[in-house]
């Protein structure tokens, strides 16, 4: 058998690496002995690091994030119910599969487009039979509402009252369902393309769209491109089929569904400005061609002298719309908080212009907790066939409509959001804020009782979304 | 006279041997030894989710920050990373996955080892003022380190209780605090490598020696034989690799990584060992 | 007009996009998820529903918009 004899440290002359090696080595040992004397204390092993400097999801990662929405309107108008899940897997390749799944409830009520008036109105109209349940311009919004079947026909008479100096709203309920997927992959290390597409229905609407995109990496990954398309169907399936525009409230709808095609362009480039800070510039072209009137919606026809309503009719909308926005968005570093500011610039076909500014300051306290405040400021004009009513004996407009969401209003929200880190990895999150509409309460020149009248239809409405993120 | 306390952790039989007449004396270094070598065990084992390491591999892709001791270890494992010129990497486990190490002749599709690859590299790694941040998915084993740190801090140990000469061998990696009590060495039986070798008696005064070796863990394709030590920047295995080599060094880390950074030389293994004055036996 | 301010933004970025930024090893706090353009998640898709159906404007941040008969 072979001896092998070796002794205590012999005198050596050691290479670069062994004595390195053993400079280090003796080191380590030492503080670690002198660890072993003080420990006491029980120092937690592995703390996962500041919530607010985790990095980007990487390769191999999962990114579950299932969130609820609570929305309510003041005055008992729209209340809606979200819950949203969606999930990303971040493949070692780089690639990106994302799958996202929407279910909203509404229920309330919503202006149905008439003005107020000094005497309680009554909302008469002929519905078809089969849609006779809950469904809108049926009741109105205090629930109460008859329909009256017309023997011999397929229709009903449905008739619902609204007390006077009131704005009228009718009650309605619906359900979504949206779905959406989506596939992001390098083409190359420097080129990013995706491909996504989804689906939304709901009773009486029908949504497809389909989005392309590719994205361009240059300066060392500091600017970066990119362009993207989507394309949009919808079909509106209204309970009582789609009025003819300027159709009276009071008569039988002939028509059926009708559709509506979109096309959107994004061109956008971001650039790193500075360690700190990163910002981006989107330019964004869109067109609609198709049905784009709500079809619910009516306009009052009042008298010239005494501003009492005479008659209701269903509004008209063009039938195209060409929309531009300019989006500038940035996200600094101030400190150990991070900044985010954008603005937008709109303008569209309609004669909508708007501009958009949002400013969000994300603060960390301790490691496992942030708070977000935010504020968001909006002013947009009005659509050039936006009115509050058509006098009677005036000629018709080629298009008109009573919908807020196309007359001239700021809306300013603020909120705030608190964000705590949880099992290990992933995120809670709670955010509230508190979205409010001011806009004209008068028009001048309103005939007769209209001048005393508040003929305001905007919203104020208190949003709560709460949700899990998890990694994995 | 030796009293011997033995044991297994780490998957190895472990031994702690006392040159002394007090048995009571024996039996507390031989249990504190053991319990520090548990508690190494429990804190670096990649097989624990509990542990250190297996907390650290669950939340790749995040930043954390460690321990006292854990840093200490990061530190060195650092250091030796860039000593070594990338050849000793923690971070090289993963590889083990393409790799079937049973004797027989399985060899990795160089495909498989190119879809982990990107998931191995020191360099990957965030680690500084005491925050470490891995890649998701990727995951650091202190296999190649903690049995011979356990050795080292389980001598510290032992030095604390007492002046008692004493040899602390897990696994063929062993170390002595100095010569036995009558100025003699101590003689330890290192196994044999494989059926063809003999086995042969280590006579040590002090120090300490391990020995890295493909003995059961090996892959024999076509007459070559692919050890189980493989290069953290190929993730291939060693060509030409020693079957086994045993360093002596003043602590037992230190000859680990001696050892470790030997086999990976491949044919250069003697002229490496040659070149850095490090005492060694290389048997190929 | 707006045609004139998206050229002028874009050429300005264009223009000096060469020589600034930052190196690769100076990313850290960019890696960051609260640095990423759209790090909101669930939470951005619940404000442009709600702009969305309240509001005469859409686009911004991405190109999404309707999917829902709310506008």
């Amino acid at each position: 058998m072979q001896l092998i004899e070796t002794g205590a440290c012999p005198v050596r002359k050691l290479g670069r690496i062994a004595a390195g090696l053993s400079m280090l080595s003796a080191n380590l040992l030492g503080a670690s002995a002198a660890l072993a004397q003080d420990s006491g204390d029980d120092e937690p092993q592995v703390v996962v690091h500041d919530l607010m400097k985790e990095p980007a999801p990487g390769p191999n990662t999962y990114v579950y994030d299932s969130s609820i929405l609570f929305y309510k309107e003041s005055g008992s108008r729209v209340q809606a119910v979200e819950p949203v899940f969606n999930v990303q897997n971040y493949l070692t390749n780089g690639s990106i599969i994302s799958g996202n799944f929407t279910f909203d409830t509404l229920t309330g009520a919503t202006p149905n487009g008439a003005t107020p008036s000094t005497s309680d109105q009554t909302f008469n109209s002929i519905v078809r039979e089969k849609t006779t349940s809950t469904q809108v311009t049926s009741t109105g919004a205090s629930g109460g509402g008859t329909v009256t079947t017309i023997p011999g026909t397929a229709y009903a008479k449905s008739s619902y009252s609204v007390p006077a100096r009131t704005l009228p709203l009718a009650s309605f309920h619906d359900h979504r369902f949206a779905g959406n997927g989506g596939l992001s992959w390098l083409a190359n290390p420097d080129t990013r393309l995706n491909v996504g597409l989804g689906a939304s229905v709901e009773r009486d609407y029908t949504s497809f769209t389909a989005n392309f995109g590719i994205a361009r990496d240059l300066n060392q990954k500091n600017t970066t491109l990119s362009l993207s398309v989507n394309l949009e169907e919808d079909i509106s399936r209204p309970y009582n089929g789609t009025p003819a525009p300027f159709q009276e409230l009071n008569s039988q709808i002939g028509g059926g569904n009708d559709t509506k095609a979109t096309y959107g362009v994004l061109a956008g480039v971001s650039q790193t400005l500075a360690r700190f800070w990163i910002t981006q510039v989107n330019f964004n072209l869109s067109g609609s061609k198709g049905y784009q009137a709500d079809p619910y919606r009516i306009v009052s026809v009042v008298d010239p002298v005494s501003g009492a309503p005479l008659d209701y009719l269903f509004e008209s909308r063009p039938r195209s719309r060409t929309r531009e926005s300019v989006y500038w968005g940035n996200k600094l570093a101030l400190g150990p908080t991070v900044a985010d500011v954008s603005v937008r610039y709109y303008h569209d076909t309609w004669g909508i212009n708007s501009l958009t500014a949002e400013v969000s300051e994300q603060i960390p306290l301790g490691g496992s907790l942030y708070i977000k405040p935010l504020y968001r400021y909006y002013h947009q004009t009005a659509a050039n066939f936006f009115t509050y009513y058509l006098v009677n004996g005036n000629a018709l407009p080629a298009y008109a409509s009573s919908d807020s969401r196309l007359s001239r209003f700021n809306a300013n929200t603020i909120g705030g959001k608190i964000g705590v880190r949880v099992f290990k990895t992933g995120e809670f999150y709670v955010e509230g804020e508190s979205y409010r509409q001011t806009g004209a309460h008068t028009v001048a020149n309103a005939p007769g009782q209209l001048s005393g009248l508040d003929l305001f239809s905007g919203v104020h409405a208190i949003s709560v979304m709460t949700g899990l993120r998890l990694r994995m | 006279m030796v009293l011997t306390t033995r044991f297994k952790a780490m998957g190895s039989p472990c031994e702690v041997q006392v040159d002394c007449t007090d048995a009571a004396l024996a039996a507390r270094i031989g249990a504190a030894v053991e319990a520090e070598a548990r508690r190494i065990e429990s804190k670096f084992s990649r097989y624990l989710p509990e542990s250190v390491v297996g907390q650290i591999n669950a939340l790749a892709g995040m930043g954390m920050t460690l321990d006292a001791e854990t840093r200490l270890l990061m530190d060195y494992a650092a250091h030796c990373h860039a000593i070594s010129d990338g050849l000793f990497d923690i971070t090289s486990g993963i590889l083990r996955r393409a790799w079937t190490f049973d004797g027989s002749d399985r060899v990795p599709d160089p495909a498989q080892v190119a879809d982990i690859l990107p998931l191995v590299g020191w360099g990957k790694v965030q680690w500084h003022d005491g925050v470490l941040t891995l890649l998701p998915g990727m995951e650091l084993d202190f296999g190649g380190i903690a049995k011979e740190y356990a050795v080292d801090m389980g001598v510290a140990r032992a030095r604390a209780e007492t002046d008692v000469p004493v040899l602390i061998n897990f696994g063929g990696d062993l170390c002595v605090t100095g010569p036995r009590a009558d100025g003699g060495r101590w003689r330890v039986l290192i196994e044999a490598v494989d059926d063809t070798s003999a086995a042969a008696w280590l006579e040590i005064d002090g120090g300490a020696i391990t020995t890295s070796g493909d003995a059961r863990r090996y892959v024999e394709r076509a007459g070559r034989r692919y050890s189980h030590i493989l290069d953290p920047r190929t993730g291939m295995s060693i060509a030409d690799a020693p079957r086994a080599v045993t360093v002596a060094a003043p602590t037992c880390v230190e000859a680990g990584v001696l050892s470790t950074l030997a086999m990976l030389q491949g044919p250069g293994c003697e002229a490496f060992l040659e070149q850095e004055g490090v005492t060694a036996w290389v048997i190929r | 007009m707006i045609r004139k301010v998206i050229l002028a933004l874009g050429l300005t970025l264009l223009g000096g996009c060469a020589h600034v930024g930052v190196k690769p090893w100076q990313r850290d706090i960019l890696a960051r998820n609260a640095m990423a353009l759209d790090s909101e998640g669930n939470l951005s898709g619940y404000h442009d529903h709600i702009y969305f159906s309240k509001e005469g404007s859409t686009g911004g941040r991405n190109a999404s918009g309707g999917g829902c008969g709310c506008n």
